[in-house]
């Protein structure tokens, strides 16, 4: 392969952010297009500021896709009295009294935030929520402070054994449920000889994870539908005529100088803002792509003929869920609502999110809708409690205005955290608590943090107290460092260690009972949270020479993927090792063969391997070379008393990319690997083949 | 998905956001990892896009030659980067190559580390040129048009470039 091609390739693989993603650009132009019709709630400001207005807009419509929110949120004036990164009170959530409530800060949000922030010619609104009669709710609900393990949601390792953990892989012990290729078979393992039973798919909905509770399969799809609507801009005419065809030249013959497009492009842009030409109003169809997520719930008692019991859609993306009992908690993010100016309070579809159960409309009452005081985000996450073994599926429902960056779900609440309003030049993060219970949902408190919490790895609860880790980007100085924040029950700080990890990018964190991991990709700093004093305190700083991914494998221990060098310091292989709760390397194998690069593009997720930490196993997709080119492997290793051992691997002559494994179970002694096109089967003892069923 | 590309710019050119994202979706892969590449830093990159999409929405309706919507954006955006890259210097915001080196492992997956390491450490016009070259497929007299320079620089920083990185990569 040529080097400049290596080199495309490699980058290439880097991902987009989600912020400039193709649908994110297009609601923050569509803002742009929509704020020109709004100029009459704009105040006086200079052309220079609106330009920056138009910016900060944009930056507010895409806040869903943003890790970070570097200088473009409300500012609010640092108050030394409060703890370090800690803002008290001033991020009160009410609840919405009626629409109109929620009208005006949508309105708000769209319209003013953006020109009084930036350009500080005009004072922020101090309170964004309704003025008039609403109560700040607190309703803390106590915690029972039980030390009940929390479910985490990132690298908890796989598992099928976790029925509360939606997943695209799931077992009743007989059959196997899966979602592949946007549809999901029900196959009978049968010993490892495979039957089809049923197969779902339908048109516009795309299965993504599954729970299986009793005789009640639920499946979690996503479902976009295309709206149509008529978007007004104004039209300018005359004086970005004369630097269009500048421009033109520009462009197409590259004769101009850079500085010089720019400042075409400059001109062009007041030309369009100054409204001193000639202007037509004109009405443009468009459309825009819309996702829900749907909820079926199907009877199985007949595999072959599963019965749909109800259906239950909201709107957004799906972010997470978690099944606890009878009830499903469903999390999605709702944004790029907007088709039209929002000129009419009485067009709820504009602003109100709805949701759908057996297809009858809704709107989510204004009661049930959160409202920050300092709304920062036109973001809606929205929470609904399901109950999968009832008649009617909704059992409650809320929404609050925030973007849900991370969520965290513990026994008895949901932890949302979004992107806060910056605290001085610093980011920072706003967390909605809501206790959940039987599939009722109740606002519970909120709290605000300097810093954005990194993912939803960072987020745990421990003994009723909520332990974060938060990346914080200093807009000024553009300095970064991670924080380790404590929450008591009462969701007031009661620790916290700031400024570690100085300009290091922490991906990825551990919890382990008093203890945190932070991990970045050249060290692992370790510190551990002395309970109950809940003052985390600095312990240690790991080094590590490769990048290495972190799974855990049982209390206590951790599972480590990562490379094996030759002489040159190339990767040659891969390796798996055992880790102990202070990252010590107990136990490592090299998985014989395997290509560096194959191990499963899905490394983040939570179940790429899979462990059975009773049964001492542990399931690695990778590949290795062939006389083909390569083939996809599955490995198998056990772990022991005398550390981990290779017991073999899956091989399978299927050499394509899409027919490597994504995912394994254990049955009784069979093996079951699954690739996009297949699920194979092997005797667990020697990892024969069996059988190889296809999907399709 | 297939659409009429012509339409779609005329479309864009008369404010439709939607088919202007559409435009955008066909280059944006490109134009973000060019940034990313020039400026080394997802962030600043992130915003490198968003303001030339900006700008080029603002000004599509100057573009008269349909067909040089790419070269076109891709312009605006290394007018962007450019100043972006002027802003560290006048601010003396210059990151330090091990800041870059964390940025960039942050950034990218495993596979592209060894590469984006030694990417980052070129020059900064070296980075721009090259990733032009090798993301947007570009030849040296394209990239002297799009950069206001001459051919002749343009190629003789690509081979400056591509030597140091085949060098920095065998000696590791």
């Amino acid at each position: 392969m040529k080097f400049e091609q290596k080199i495309n390739e490699l980058i290439n693989d880097v991902e987009v952010p989600e912020c400039i993603s193709p649908e994110n650009i297009a609601i923050m132009l569509r803002q742009k297009t929509s704020s020109a019709n709004l100029k009459s709630f704009e105040p006086q400001i200079s052309m220079k500021s609106k330009k920056k207005a138009i910016a900060f807009r944009s930056s507010a419509a895409i806040a869903a896709g943003f890790a970070l929110v570097l200088g473009v949120m409300a500012f609010v004036k640092d108050n030394p009295a409060l703890p370090i990164g800690y803002l008290e009170s001033a991020e009160e959530i009410k609840e919405a009294e009626n629409y109109a409530d929620v009208y005006k800060v949508i309105q708000d949000a769209f319209v003013k935030n953006g020109t009084s922030k930036e350009d500080n010619t005009i004072e922020p609104d101090q309170t964004i929520a309704p003025a008039t009669g609403t109560q700040t709710k607190t309703g803390q609900t106590q915690n029972t402070g039980d030390s009940q393990k929390s479910i985490s949601y990132d690298i908890s390792g796989s598992s099928l054994n976790d029925a509360a953990e939606a997943d695209i892989l799931k077992t009743d012990g007989n059959n196997l449920y899966y979602i592949a290729n946007g549809s999901l078979y029900i196959v009978s393992a049968n010993g490892g000889k495979m039957t089809l039973l049923s197969k779902a798919s339908s048109t516009g909905t795309y299965p993504v994870e599954m729970y299986i509770n009793g005789n009640r399969l639920i499946v979690i799809s996503n479902n976009t539908v295309e709206t149509p609507y008529e978007t007004a801009i104004s039209q300018e005419t005359a004086a970005s005529e004369t630097t269009a065809a500048q421009s033109e030249t520009s462009a197409t013959s590259g004769t101009t100088a850079g500085e010089e497009a720019q400042k075409q492009i400059s001109e062009g842009d007041k030309g369009a803002q100054t409204g001193g030409n000639s202007k037509t109003e004109k009405k443009i169809p468009s459309s825009v792509l819309q996702t829900n997520t749907v909820v079926e719930i199907y009877d199985i008692s007949d595999k072959a003929a599963p019965k749909i019991v109800s259906t239950y859609k909201q709107n957004g993306s799906y972010i997470s869920s978690k099944m606890q009992g009878n009830a499903v908690y469903l999390v999605t993010s709702y944004s790029g609502y907007q088709t039209k100016p929002l000129d009419n309070k009485e067009d709820l579809d504009n602003y109100v999110p709805a949701y759908y159960i057996n297809d009858a409309k809704n709107y989510i009452q204004a009661s049930d809708i959160c409202i920050p005081s300092q709304a920062g985000s036109t973001s809606y996450a929205i929470v609904s409690g399901l109950d999968v073994q009832g008649a009617s599926p909704l059992v409650s429902i809320k929404a609050v205005l925030s973007n849900a960056k991370s969520i965290y779900f513990s026994d008895s609440y949901l932890y949302i955290a979004g992107s806060g309003n910056a605290i001085g030049d610093k980011n920072s993060t706003l967390l909605t608590r809501f206790s959940i219970k039987d599939g009722t949902i109740s606002y519970s408190s909120n709290a605000s943090v300097e810093g954005a919490v990194i993912n939803s790895s960072a987020m745990n609860e421990n003994s009723g107290n909520l332990r974060l880790v938060t990346l914080t980007t200093d807009s000024k100085s553009g300095k970064r460092y991670s924080n380790i924040f404590v929450l008591g029950s009462d969701f007031k700080l009661s620790g916290s260690l700031t400024g570690i990890c100085a300009d290091k990018t922490v991906s990825e964190v551990l919890f382990e009972d008093g203890k945190v991991v932070l991990m970045s990709s050249s060290a692992q700093v370790l510190a551990e949270i002395n309970l109950p004093g809940n003052e985390p305190k600095l312990s240690k700083t790991l080094s590590s020479s490769l990048p290495v991914m972190y799974y855990k494998y049982s209390d206590g221990k951790f599972a480590g993927i990562s490379g094996i060098l030759d002489k040159s310091g190339n990767v040659k292989s891969i390796k798996l090792s055992i880790y102990d709760s202070n990252l010590k390397e107990i136990s490592s194998v090299e998985l014989d063969g395997a290509l560096p690069d194959s191990f499963s593009n899905d490394t983040e997720s939570k179940n790429v391997l899979f462990f059975d930490s009773q049964s001492g196993l542990i399931g690695i997709p990778a590949a290795s070379k062939s006389e083909y080119g390569f083939k996809n492997l599955y490995y198998l290793v056990s772990y022991g008393n005398d550390g981990l051992k290779l017991k073999g691997k899956l091989e399978y002559n299927d050499v394509e990319q899409n027919s490597s494994f994504n995912r394994a179970i254990v049955s009784g002694d069979i093996l079951y690997a699954f690739s996009n096109e297949r699920i194979v089967s092997a005797q667990l003892s020697d990892l024969k083949v069996i059988e190889a069923f296809g999907l399709n | 998905m297939s659409f009429d590309f012509s339409e779609t710019v005329k479309k864009a050119q008369s404010g439709d956001a939607d088919a202007f994202a559409r435009l955008y979706s066909l280059v944006y892969k490109d134009l973000y990892h060019i940034a990313l590449c020039s400026l080394r830093n997802q962030h600043d990159a992130c915003d490198a896009v968003s303001e030339a999409v900006l700008d080029a929405f603002t000004s599509i309706k100057k573009l008269k030659d349909l067909n040089a919507f790419k070269a076109w954006i891709v312009k605006i955006l290394t007018v962007k980067i450019k100043k972006k890259q002027r802003e560290y210097i006048e601010n003396n915001n210059t990151q330090d190559i091990e800041d870059v080196e964390q940025e960039i492992k942050g950034e990218i997956n495993n596979d592209g580390f060894d590469i984006m390491e030694e990417f980052a450490k070129l020059e900064k016009t070296e980075r721009l040129v090259l990733s032009l070259n090798v993301v947007a497929g570009y030849t040296s007299d394209e990239i002297a048009k799009i950069c206001d320079t001459n051919p002749s620089t343009v190629r003789s920083k690509l081979m400056r470039a591509k030597t140091k990185l085949k060098q920095r990569l065998t000696s590791e």
